[in-house]
């Protein structure tokens, strides 16, 4: 009980704190400390910051409905049928996760942007057309950049619950007399809702947490997110209450999302995990499955081939304006990285060790605390799961501050230390390695653990034995979600890294400030293989699927 | 203190860090021996310009001849480089806030009102600008940084500066020595070393400009001190540059 008990204080320490002191400052005015609505009033006063605010849930809502149209196909693909090249497919949707949004901007500007994009180019020639058809400035081209970003959220979830749901019912239904599509779309899908609906739901809430990615695209747009907006508030004078201010529906926003979740499910029973054992088939699809490997290869060229073709031949040019030629090449911007810059070396190292030591950390808080909600161990528990929810909303740049004022200052004094990135990273992602765990968690039966400790076994032991076991790919799976987007996190470690914390994101933003397009290619090369290779290694320590028969 | 030594862009820093009698009083020998154009800044000695870059108009030289860009400032209103334009923004770039200071000092707001009409590209730092015009999104830069400009064009990217005939703008970022710092004497030794001959090279091999005369820039460069330069005072980027972001936002929309 204890333990559950110091579980709890950790997850306040972390999430309440920072975000405390932002609820209390938007009630303050900025020099003398007084309580006032004035913050509020400046904040939502103006048309403009209204837009803006109407733009991120546009933005929020396209993101999530196009990336679940990329994800969920190809996870079920994937996970229940006989489509071909699985692996391959596989390795590219890791591609596009590791991808950070605003690299990935960047190549799409290469790509559509209105005058001079390739494919626009290749359009011109191919029809005699005097411009092209694709815009990237545009809310549309923002909404396709950041899902061909975010769909992996979505897949990953909806994969990892596949994976784990038997063909005993899609059996029974056969034997009913449904068909392949009545099966799939009354039966296995709905068993997955809450991993697929909580995957939509992290993929709106990064959409309308970026900075990167709108800054690029949406200023020259000529329209304003909630976070592009909200760097205006930190511009000179700086204004952190009124930021504050701003920042609070997002929070209103989480809640609603929260509540919307529960009330979709409602009360509909989702346990596919039974203990009485099971094998997954693969469903034969016939010719249909190259349809399918089309679909997947489709999504894949969108949002990882076309834009690292682009990215890679700036790698690989001495100067990226000239495009393709042969004497445009050099390896000279890679030697440069990898052994010329010595900050380059510690940025990649740093990187790597605080995107992994807050993944554990992440994963380990929200098991517990997923534990603890889902089987109801503490009154209010529900409060418990939201706070978990909480920092996702809240966009990168505000919750650092937070943490700054928190924690930067005495008696902690954490300031340009790892220790506060690595704190600020946890607490970031903690809701979506929260989702991936209730979600895992709410698909087993409490059946098994019943049945550990009726023979003897304490809560723990149930834990060690049964559940984690069986929450093993899940686990992994939700790893690799912190993991990687804490390789690219650009807005919270933007405020917090010191001299000797530099982590790749912000150097890649430095180098696209100063226009070095190549020299960044080269090392967001760098980063997306080294990601790769790491992401390869957990998944072959992970071990076979358990259910599948055979192989 | 956590440092010794501070350097940014914004002189509009050392005015508040000297009101509020945070920097250290410390004349270095070098100072007498910088261009005239970057010196007595700061009469009382408590900081100096350590680097300097220019702001003139860049275009693609593989889409537009020398011949037919414009000459000046006034040049960019012309209606036949409607969206062909790219500009920084002055909310997210010092160099582009000090840069529609001294166009609003020269010609007044309505300038920027003619701006508008011509639909430029607006990014965020004033090198953006240069990304526009290598992907060949856009033909000109309306604010064109000449250090990252012509560092990107010696890689081979097909770029050119104009120096326009009506002045460049030229910013000035100053350094200055904390008071409290905890290296005093290794904070005035490098307060040498910024204006010395070695710096100012270092600066000239990465095309900023060189505060020596004895340091000349590379061939095919021109140096500040070669053309007519133009800035706002001090004071007037204090007090001008929340303004002017205003205004912006009002006429650009963003």
């Amino acid at each position: 009980m204890a333990l559950w008990l110091i579980l709890i204080a950790a997850l306040v320490f972390l999430v309440a704190s920072p975000m405390l002191r932002l609820v209390l400052a938007s009630f303050q005015e900025p020099d003398s400390g007084r309580l006032t609505l004035a913050n509020y009033a400046q904040a939502y006063g103006r048309m403009p910051h209204l837009r803006a605010i109407l733009n991120s849930l546009e933005l929020g809502t396209g993101v999530a409905l196009l990336a679940g149209m990329f994800g969920v196909p190809i996870a079920w693909a994937i996970s229940r049928t006989d489509m071909p090249a699985k692996g391959f497919i596989r390795l590219m949707v890791f591609g596009a996760f590791v991808i950070p949004p605003y690299l990935g901007a960047i190549g799409w500007i290469l790509l559509a942007g209105p005058n001079a994009g390739w494919l626009n180019k290749v359009w011109m020639a191919a029809t005699g057309a005097g411009h092209g058809i694709l815009n990237v400035y545009s809310m549309a081209g923002l909404i396709v950049v950041v899902a061909v970003a975010s769909f992996p959220y979505v897949f990953v979830f909806t994969n990892s619950a596949l994976d784990l749901v038997s063909s005993e019912m899609e059996d029974a239904a056969s034997i009913l007399g449904a068909g392949r599509m009545r099966i799939t779309f009354g039966v296995t899908l709905p068993l997955v809702l809450p991993a697929m609906i909580g995957g939509l739901i992290v993929s709106f809430l990064e959409a309308i947490a970026l900075f990167g990615a709108p800054a690029l695209i949406a200023l020259p747009a000529r329209f304003h997110v909630v976070s592009t907006q909200l760097w205006q508030f930190f511009e000179y004078p700086v204004r952190v209450e009124e930021a504050a201010a701003y920042a609070m529906p997002l929070l209103a926003i989480t809640v609603l999302m929260f509540a919307l979740q529960r009330s979709l499910l409602g009360r509909r029973g989702y346990v596919a995990v039974s203990g009485k054992g099971g094998e997954r088939r693969m469903i034969r699809l016939g010719g249909w499955r190259w349809a399918m490997l089309g679909y997947a290869l489709a999504v894949c060229t969108l949002s990882v081939l076309l834009p690292m073709l682009v990215l890679l031949q700036a790698a690989f040019a001495k100067a990226w304006g000239r495009g393709f030629a042969l004497d445009n090449l050099t390896l000279a911007n890679f030697r440069y990285i990898l052994f010329e810059q010595t900050q380059a070396q510690h940025a990649i190292l740093n990187t790597f060790l605080y995107a992994g030591a807050s993944a554990f950390a992440a994963i380990a808080l929200s098991l517990a605390i997923a534990y603890v909600v889902n089987r109801k161990l503490v009154p209010w528990s529900n409060a418990l799961a939201l706070l978990c929810m909480a920092p996702f909303v809240i966009p990168g740049v505000v919750l650092a501050i937070g943490f700054y004022a928190a924690y930067a200052p005495p008696p902690l004094a954490l300031y340009g230390s790892a220790a506060i990135i690595i704190l600020a990273f946890t607490t970031r992602f903690l809701p979506i390695a929260y989702t991936a765990s209730a979600a895992g968690l709410r698909s087993i039966n409490p059946e098994m653990e019943e049945a550990v400790r009726n023979l003897g076994g304490g809560r723990l032991a149930a834990i060690r034995t049964v559940l984690a076991p069986l929450l093993k790919k899940s686990l992994a799976g939700a790893w690799l979600l912190v993991f990687i987007p804490a390789t690219r996190e650009l807005s919270s470690a933007i405020f917090l890294v010191g001299p000797h914390t530099r982590v790749i994101s912000v150097m890649l933003f430095d180098l696209s400030e100063e226009g070095n397009f190549e020299v960044l290619s080269a090392l967001g090369a760098v980063l997306l293989l080294a990601t790769i290779a790491i992401a390869a290694l957990a998944f072959r320590v992970v071990g076979r699927d358990f259910m599948l028969r055979g192989s | 203190m956590q440092v010794d030594v501070l350097s940014t862009t914004d002189i509009g820093h050392y005015v508040y860090l000297k009101e509020k009698a945070l920097l250290d009083k410390y004349v270095p020998e070098n100072a007498g021996k910088v261009l005239d154009i970057y010196r007595n800044y700061d009469p009382d000695g408590t900081y100096f310009v350590t680097s300097a870059g220019m702001i003139a108009i860049g275009y693609n030289t593989a889409k537009l001849r020398e011949a037919d860009a414009p000459k000046n400032w006034t040049g960019l209103t012309d209606p036949k480089w409607k969206d062909q334009i790219a500009l920084g923004h002055p909310g997210f770039s010092g160099y582009v806030g000090t840069w529609v200071l001294t166009l609003r000092k020269l010609y007044g707001w309505q300038f920027f009102e003619a701006l508008a009409r011509n639909n430029p590209q607006i990014g965020r730092s004033i090198n953006d600008t240069v990304t526009m015009l290598n992907a060949g999104e856009r033909l000109i830069a309306g604010t064109g940084p000449v250090g990252t400009a012509m560092s990107s064009a010696q890689k081979g990217n097909p770029l050119a500066m104009i120096y326009p005939t009506d002045g460049t703008v030229l910013i000035i970022a100053p350094s200055g020595i904390m008071k409290g710092a905890k290296h005093p004497n290794a904070a005035r030794l490098f307060m040498e070393y910024l204006l010395s001959a070695e710096a100012s090279q270092i600066w000239v091999d990465h095309f900023n400009e060189s505060l020596r005369p004895e340091v000349a820039p590379p061939p095919g460069v021109t140096s500040a001190k070669d053309v007519r330069t133009i800035r706002p005072t001090a004071d007037e980027i204090t007090k001008g540059m929340p303004e002017v972001i205003r205004q912006w936002r009002d006429t650009f929309g963003v």
